[in-house]
């Protein structure tokens, strides 16, 4: 009874103080935590980062770059490929970026648009010029193509992926086609026919399963080895997605090209965070074409209306 | 000794505050019964539209003060908030729907409506009729002399504000057009075909045209020569399934089209359905050629939405826009099919842009091979300092030209 009258001031109300409007120390408090976690608490999307770490741009030495459209980080020897798409020309990088050689496979490549070194080192190149596959040995200079001849309709070459199993994926845009080649000899295993989808943009793998991005339902399908959907992860506030990556954690990362920005989301869907803004400084994005992981969270991003590919280090 | 202070000037407190308060209400009060003789004392221009049949019920009640501030407002006319927040303070039933009118949705009510008083219904400024072409060009709509007889009464079919259907129809297409026409007497003049989607729009205009039927002017060859059978199966005598249903139908015999394959950007790849020429094209007749389903911009604007949302956007980030991009006109910059320039563009970013403004071509800011962007060191051209899509300032300048726009380049020396 006596701690219900603390404060009484005679008048039937009581008072603490120092607190406003006959409050209890008790409810400002909670009425204080509650202003704090609605507006200071920390946005769950902003988690992830990305600080730029280089830009690599055509120096004097090699020339400006012409639209690149992809880049290919090969794990076993720390190199980075980049497509160089209107020059005709594949350009290798150390891992301090510094440029190594230029290489146009004697004039057979003819806008290239994607590209990947498998485990014997042979560079698998999409030629956009006459649709087709090369399989470039540099060591013992041979250029194969990879038969296609056999499959109706034709196919018409675009991303390629290695499986960490050897497996070769290339995505067939035109007719919503995933094609499945066996590792090392490269024989047709098992065709992706997705009906659900307005097609794919890009493809990646991670974890032997195959990551296919549809820009225009603006989802990401799931599929295994053998050709099995598991499941489609829907793309919160993104507007023109065309490539994506997936790291270790399964993370996605999905490259919006109008919005110059790399939208980040868990394996659910859940935006984990976005990394970079429309702009031509550095650091900053303008019509980015393609994405990459490579190893240590280094993202590659090509920068294409740019004609440069920025490095990021995510956070 | 404190605590009796604190009451004292608590008490103290509330007594002005209870006076101010009964002092804003007086004034409230007094003021706005004054709004109703005074306003149109010195606004004989709103008096005289008393006489018109439809009065605004604010007017009517003579609450000026309901959507005019009495002193001053950030707002023309001295409105208390902008138009579209006011006008929905009150009609609160519209809008949320999947295609919102593009006045609605700029909040341009009085582009339709006449604020205080008008001779026609809702407060229309003309009659229905002309007030739906003042906007919508007339000759894109009365095609020929063949009229659809409900075209006299646009809302016969259409929603004013916002429908949950494409084209602001008030149904799902064919329930409209069933609503009139017998579905079992319309079947049997298409060979009984089932009648799907926008089966009737795809060879019908629903408007008008020169053609008997309401049909469409151009006919794709194969159905004007009625050779049915070479897109479709014939089982019988019903017109049975298309031959493939992907894009090698089409490519059999427009093989030149398959070139744009061969593009960086390829346009005839992605389709929300299975065939994806006739994501634009229609395959039977069309009032657009070269067989177009619509007006580029209704066909280019269903897959690039956020390109859209820009160029309809009232925000001042995207203020100032291409009036060709404005108007739809997406053909006359983009290629259709393919291209290796970036943005699909035409001619790539100086040669599309010169070929209409030639005077640029001659005398302007250095682009081209010579002049480097420093920002991202490669060339510069015209939308190194334009973005046609919208951009805040006048020319479509992506940066303030009077503050940021030189200084990304020209740095100040200090």
């Amino acid at each position: 009874m006596k701690k219900a009258m603390k404060g009484n001031n005679g008048s039937g109300l009581r008072s603490y103080g120092f607190f406003p409007l006959h409050l209890s120390p008790l409810t400002c408090y909670l009425m204080l935590q509650f202003v704090f976690f609605t507006f200071y608490s920390y946005p769950a999307h902003a988690y992830l980062k990305g600080k730029v770490e280089a830009v690599i741009y055509g120096e004097k030495e090699i020339g400006a770059f012409n639209q690149p459209q992809a880049v290919y980080f090969d794990p076993q020897r720390k190199r980075l490929y980049l497509v160089d798409t209107l020059n005709d020309r594949l350009l290798s990088f150390d891992k301090q970026y510094k440029f190594l050689s230029a290489f146009n496979a004697e004039g057979r490549l003819k806008t290239p648009l994607a590209m990947v070194r498998d485990k014997k080192g042979r560079l698998i190149v999409t030629n956009k010029g006459d649709n087709s596959v090369l399989i470039i040995n540099v060591k013992e200079k041979k250029i194969n193509s990879l038969d296609l001849s056999h499959i109706s309709p034709p196919v018409i070459p675009h991303s390629l992926a290695l499986a960490s199993n050897g497996c070769l994926c290339l995505l067939d845009k035109a007719y919503k086609r995933i094609l499945i080649f066996s590792p090392e000899t490269y024989k047709l295993q098992k065709i992706i026919e997705e009906k659900e989808a307005s097609g794919f943009s890009d493809i990646k793998t991670n974890n032997n399963l195959v990551y296919a991005l549809d820009p225009i339902f603006r989802k990401v399908f799931i599929y295994n080895q053998k050709g099995n959907f598991i499941r489609s992860i829907p793309l919160k506030n993104v507007s023109f997605p065309i490539s994506l990556a997936v790291d270790r954690r399964e993370h996605l990362y999905i490259l919006d090209e109008h919005e110059g920005k790399i939208f980040i989301f868990d394996k659910e869907g859940k935006p984990m965070g976005e990394i970079g803004k429309e702009g031509w400084k550095e650091g900053k994005l303008y019509s980015p074409r393609y994405i990459s992981i490579g190893s240590k969270n280094i993202l590659y991003v090509v920068d294409t209306g740019n004609n440069r590919v920025e490095v990021f280090r995510i956070k | 000794m404190k605590i009796r202070l604190w009451t004292m000037g608590r008490h103290l407190l509330s007594s002005i505050f209870y006076c101010l308060l009964s002092i804003c209400i007086f004034c409230f009060i007094s003021s706005s019964a004054q709004a109703k003789v005074n306003c149109l004392k010195c606004h004989p221009q709103v008096r005289n539209q008393l006489s018109l049949g439809n009065i605004h019920k604010p007017l009517k009640k003579r609450n000026c003060t309901i959507c005019h501030s009495t002193h001053t407002s950030d707002q023309p006319h001295l409105l208390v908030k902008p138009t579209k927040e006011l006008c929905l303070s009150c009609h609160k039933k519209a809008f949320k729907v999947k295609y919102p009118h593009i006045p609605v949705m700029e909040g341009n009510c009085d582009k339709c409506h006449a604020p205080h008083a008008s001779r026609y219904t809702a407060l229309l400024r003309k009659q229905e009729r002309e007030i739906c072409f003042d906007c919508h060009q007339k000759e894109k709509i009365i095609l020929g002399k063949k009229l659809h007889s409900p075209v006299k009464r646009c809302l016969s079919c259409h929603k004013a504000h916002g429908s949950n259907y494409s084209g602001l129809l008030k149904k799902p297409l064919q329930k409209l057009c069933f609503n009139c026409h017998q579905k079992t007497k319309i079947t049997v003049y298409h060979k009984n075909s089932t009648l799907k989607g926008d089966f009737c729009l795809s060879c019908h205009n629903a408007h008008s045209s020169k053609k008997a039927h309401l049909l469409r002017t151009y006919a794709h060859s194969p159905y004007a020569k009625g050779r049915c059978q070479d897109c479709h199966l014939i089982q019988g005598k019903k017109v049975g399934k298309v031959k493939s249903d992907n894009r090698s139908l089409c490519l059999t015999c427009h093989p030149q089209v398959e070139n744009a394959d061969h593009f960086i950007y390829s346009h005839i790849q992605l389709t929300p359905g299975s065939n994806v020429c006739l994501d634009c094209h229609s395959p039977h007749l069309s009032d657009i050629k070269p067989s177009l389903k619509g007006l580029p911009n209704q066909i280019c604007f269903s897959c690039h939405r956020d390109t859209k949302n820009r160029l309809l956007s009232t925000s001042q980030e995207f203020k100032y826009k291409h009036p060709e991009a404005k108007k739809g006109n997406c053909l006359n910059c983009h290629q259709g099919h393919g291209s290796n320039k970036l943005f699909l563009l035409k001619k790539g970013g100086i040669d599309t842009c010169t070929s209409c403004h030639k005077r640029h071509a001659r005398f302007t800011h250095p682009i081209g091979e010579k002049a480097i962007d420093p920002r991202c060191k490669t060339k510069m051209d015209c939308v190194t300092c334009h973005h046609p899509m919208g951009a805040k300032d006048i020319y479509n300048i992506i940066f303030d030209h009077r503050e940021e726009l030189c200084i990304q380049c020209h740095k100040i020396s200090t």
